[in-house]
């Protein structure tokens, strides 16, 4: 499913002294099937961003299209349920919201407020405390003994079982170690390979925007500073290091090589891009297999 | 040399059947130098930060800081000569402003009040945060309120600090301003830093690396030897700092690497040496 | 976001923002009580004199009173109803069972509407221009002589500091987890009383978990960094009585007698 903005403007807080502009004109257009890394500071509008894709806020002004319904200002509460059914958000630190005495009633708590019955909601749940990587065994058990990690799955899940089209994660994997970060992010690959979700990830690790992603929006002072594919918005590593941004590992290493007087055709994102240019340069030099 | 602390033999369980997390932990750490203690989460690394500072009753072992042994009647001289800063930036913010909150360890120290309020000012001085001392903490952000703890802290004077994971829950920007301003603290006050962490990149600038596995310390060395092992820092659930991942990348591509480790800076001029230098 | 804006601290630097939080919290007591012997207009125009010149001289934004006045509307205007239909004495103009519209009951309806608003906006003056923390430690300060009988007055009020302190975090996170389940499709303010009380427990448990992670957190820290207690504690906020607060006394107290003078002779 697809989300589209057209100049939305969020203000919170209109006519007090707290006032405050959060969003400032912003138009862009998420594509059904594309993962797009929403990057920029905290305070930049990334969070106000993100709960518009499902009308947890409605513009000030403008109007967010998402798949054929339009929420502008004036839209009406009511409808907003199918909506929030399609686009499944994963919060920041979703293991706060555990709230069920066991895991498996926890899994089913969205499914059951958008309708299923609780048989399929149950059924859902065995199905998806599976597909996060839990065991079943898990279900009957009360989240609030689980490790930290265990619980950040089992609100995943819980996001899951709702079946949305869309799956926005802010920072899903803040606060993991390295080897929880990885396996939280291959899952949500794995899942859009197999499913097809449309995917929108918040995030501060550029190797993941880097390895995953296939559009990039950077967001300042509630405004989108640049929009592209990964390699057309890191290509300019001065513009971000400007802006207190970091690149990729390995765009940010070749960026010192240029220094040095290396040359690339374009910057590499991955490190296996940048091994491959790296092997090719010492082929050109006759020093591969030295 | 002169050890600041000593731990010999700790073991500590959380409760009677459960794994040791802590198990027969032995390490000394030199006066004035950064020591970095790296880990999975769930190998047990902050429950030796919390031991160290008498935060956990543990039964089997000694402990050491500054010549004190730590036991009930010496806790509170232990935690004198200790600072530490926790993993929640929201969660250690006693004060209902920056300067309140400076000030709160040095109130319970019982400092005299015009004392108190010299220290505050040089305390949010040296972590470049005098200018929000009448703000909330809602008014901050991660990096902030960090740093905040950080002055609060360093006003009690303390000879070591404690980082348990204290960058874990911040950005990027966050992340750098706290290890920037710990670096300048260390070449000002030589204190003793001992850092608590995940993140490898957060390592580069101790002067030794514990591993933690499993509550055991598996491997112990300088950066650059511990950076060598990549396999086994991967196999411990850990990550392998940049510089050692493109060396292996380049490996497979049959490329001879050098044999020992070199940061990001150092690879760029190996390069540059093989490459462009002739 | 934080969106409640009664009660909210607003700095600014003025007269009343510079005063002693001791002189402000018993002043506003003091007009509180004043306020009841008030029985005709020459007194209440005295007060709403007294209370316009205060607000003056906090250089807040009049609007913001207004604001802190009309969630409380309906309270006001059910009391007035009440005086205006069950008031008895003076002049009758309308009479029905039990109900009687009377002149002395429209008056002090009248004098109802005027009581209710002065308070609210002293009170509103009083927390606008009043950080949370400083009317905490005037309540210490206050409350100290206590000390004496044993009660543990800096315990309570680093309690009450660290309630305040974590009103705003707790209010932030609130909406954060009520995000969380209506992004699982819960619906508040839909449904029957039942179906609402079912719908505040995912808001309440998550709640209650956080809060009490966090109150473990903060107790560590606060060990960690030597509390032992309050006793042999320094004190880094001092409170001092300066001329302001002298000036501000001396106008209430003057107001006070007239009122009196005004009242019983």
């Amino acid at each position: 499913m697809a989300i589209t903005f057209k100049k939305v403007s969020y203000t919170y807080q209109p006519n007090t002294p707290f006032e405050y502009q959060a969003l400032n004109e912003i138009s862009t257009h998420i594509k059904d099937g594309s993962f797009t890394a929403l990057i920029g500071h905290t305070g930049s509008g990334k969070s106000t961003f993100l709960q518009h894709l499902n009308a947890l806020l409605k513009p000030s002004s403008g109007t967010v299209l998402i798949g054929d319904s339009a929420i502008t200002r004036e839209t009406s509460n009511k409808n907003l349920k199918p909506l929030r059914k399609k686009v499944g958000i994963v919060f920041q630190f979703p293991e706060k919201q555990l709230f069920a005495d066991t895991v498996g009633k926890d899994i089913a708590f969205g499914p059951e407020n958008f309708g299923s019955t609780p048989e399929e909601a149950h059924e859902l749940a065995k199905k998806m405390i599976k597909l996060v990587g839990l065991s079943e065994t898990l279900l009957d058990r009360s989240p609030f003994e689980l490790s930290g990690g265990q619980m950040r799955r089992v609100a995943i899940a819980g996001v899951l079982a709702m079946q949305p089209e869309v799956l926005v994660l802010d920072e899903p994997t803040a606060g993991l170690d390295p080897s929880g970060r990885q396996e939280i992010m291959q899952l949500f690959t794995n899942l859009q390979q197999t499913q097809h979700f449309t995917i929108v990830l918040v995030t501060h690790q550029m190797e993941d925007v880097a390895n995953y992603a296939n559009h990039v929006i950077v967001m300042e002072h509630g405004k989108i500073v640049k929009e592209g594919n990964p390699r057309a918005v890191f290509a300019n590593v001065e513009w971000l290091h400007d802006k207190q941004l970091d690149v990729p590992a390995s765009t940010e290493f070749a960026f010192e090589m240029q220094k040095k007087g290396f040359r690339f055709d374009q910057l590499p994102l991955t490190e296996q891009e940048l091994a491959d240019d790296i092997a090719a340069m010492f082929e050109k030099r006759g020093l591969a297999n030295e | 040399m002169n050890h600041i602390i000593k731990v010999s033999h700790l073991t500590y369980k959380y409760s009677q059947n459960d794994q040791p997390a802590l198990n027969d932990v032995s390490f000394e750490i030199t006066d004035g130098a950064w020591v970095a203690i790296v880990g999975h989460n769930g190998s047990g690394k902050s429950t030796l930060a919390h031991s160290l500072d008498g935060l956990i009753d543990f039964k089997q072992g000694t402990i050491v800081v500054d010549g004190v042994e730590l036991n009930e009647a010496n806790v509170w001289k232990v935690r004198s000569k200790i600072g530490m800063i926790f993993q929640n930036p929201d969660n250690q913010f006693v004060g209902a402003t920056v300067e309140d909150d400076v000030a709160f360890g040095l109130e319970n120290m019982a400092v005299p009040h015009e004392e108190i309020q010299a220290r505050v000012d040089s305390a949010l001085s040296q972590v470049q945060m005098s200018a929000f001392r009448h703000k909330q903490p809602e008014q901050l952000s991660g990096g902030q309120k960090q740093r905040v703890a950080l002055a609060g802290v360093i006003a009690m004077q303390p000879k070591i600090i404690i980082l348990d994971e204290a960058t874990s829950m911040l950005d990027p920007i966050g992340r750098r301003e706290i290890l920037g301003v710990i670096k300048r603290l260390r070449q000002r006050l030589g204190i003793t830093v001992l850092s608590i962490t995940h993140e490898i990149d957060e390592t580069t600038s101790a002067d030794e690396i514990l591993v933690l596995n499993d509550g055991k310390i598996v491997e112990t060395g300088t950066p650059e030897v511990i950076y060598a092992h990549s396999e086994l820092l991967l196999q411990l659930g850990l990550d392998v700092p940049y510089s050692q991942r493109l060396k292996t990348a380049l490996q497979t591509r049959n490329i001879h690497t050098p044999k020992t480790y070199s940061d990001e800076k150092g690879m760029v001029d190996w390069l540059w040496q093989s490459l462009l230098k002739r | 976001m934080n969106k409640l804006l009664f009660g909210r601290y607003i700095p600014q630097d003025s007269f009343v923002h510079h005063m002693d939080p001791r002189a402000k919290l018993v002043l506003s007591f003091l007009y509180v009580i004043v306020i009841f012997f008030a029985n005709n207009w020459w007194i209440y125009l005295l007060m709403t004199l007294v209370a316009i010149l205060s607000i003056w001289a906090s250089k807040i934004n009049f609007k913001l009173f207004v604001d802190g006045i009309l969630p409380l509307v309906w309270i006001i205007a059910f009391t007035m109803l009440i005086q205006v239909f069950f008031g008895t004495g003076g002049h009758l103009y309308w009479q029905w069972g039990i109900f009687s519209i009377t002149s002395l009951g429209i008056l002090n309806a009248a004098y109802i509407f005027v009581r209710f608003t002065l308070i609210i906006l002293i009170s509103t003056l009083l927390t606008l221009s009043t950080s949370p923390i400083q009317i905490s430690d005037a309540i210490e300060s206050l409350l100290k002589p206590l000390a004496k009988i044993h009660f543990p007055v800096y315990e309570v009020a680093l309690m009450l500091s660290i309630a305040l302190r974590f009103v705003p975090t707790l209010m932030d996170e609130t909406e954060a987890i009520m995000n969380a389940q209506r992004a699982r499709g819960v619906d508040f303010g839909t449904g029957n009383i039942v179906n609402r009380i079912k719908k505040i427990i995912p808001i309440l448990i998550p709640l209650f978990m956080s809060a009490f992670n966090r109150a473990e957190d903060l107790a560590t820290a606060m060990e960690a960094r030597g509390y032992q207690g309050g006793a042999g504690r320094t004190k880094y906020r001092l409170l001092k009585w300066g001329t302001r607060d002298t000036i501000a006394t001396l106008i209430y107290l003057l107001m006070t007698m007239i009122v009196f003078a005004l009242r019983f002779f």
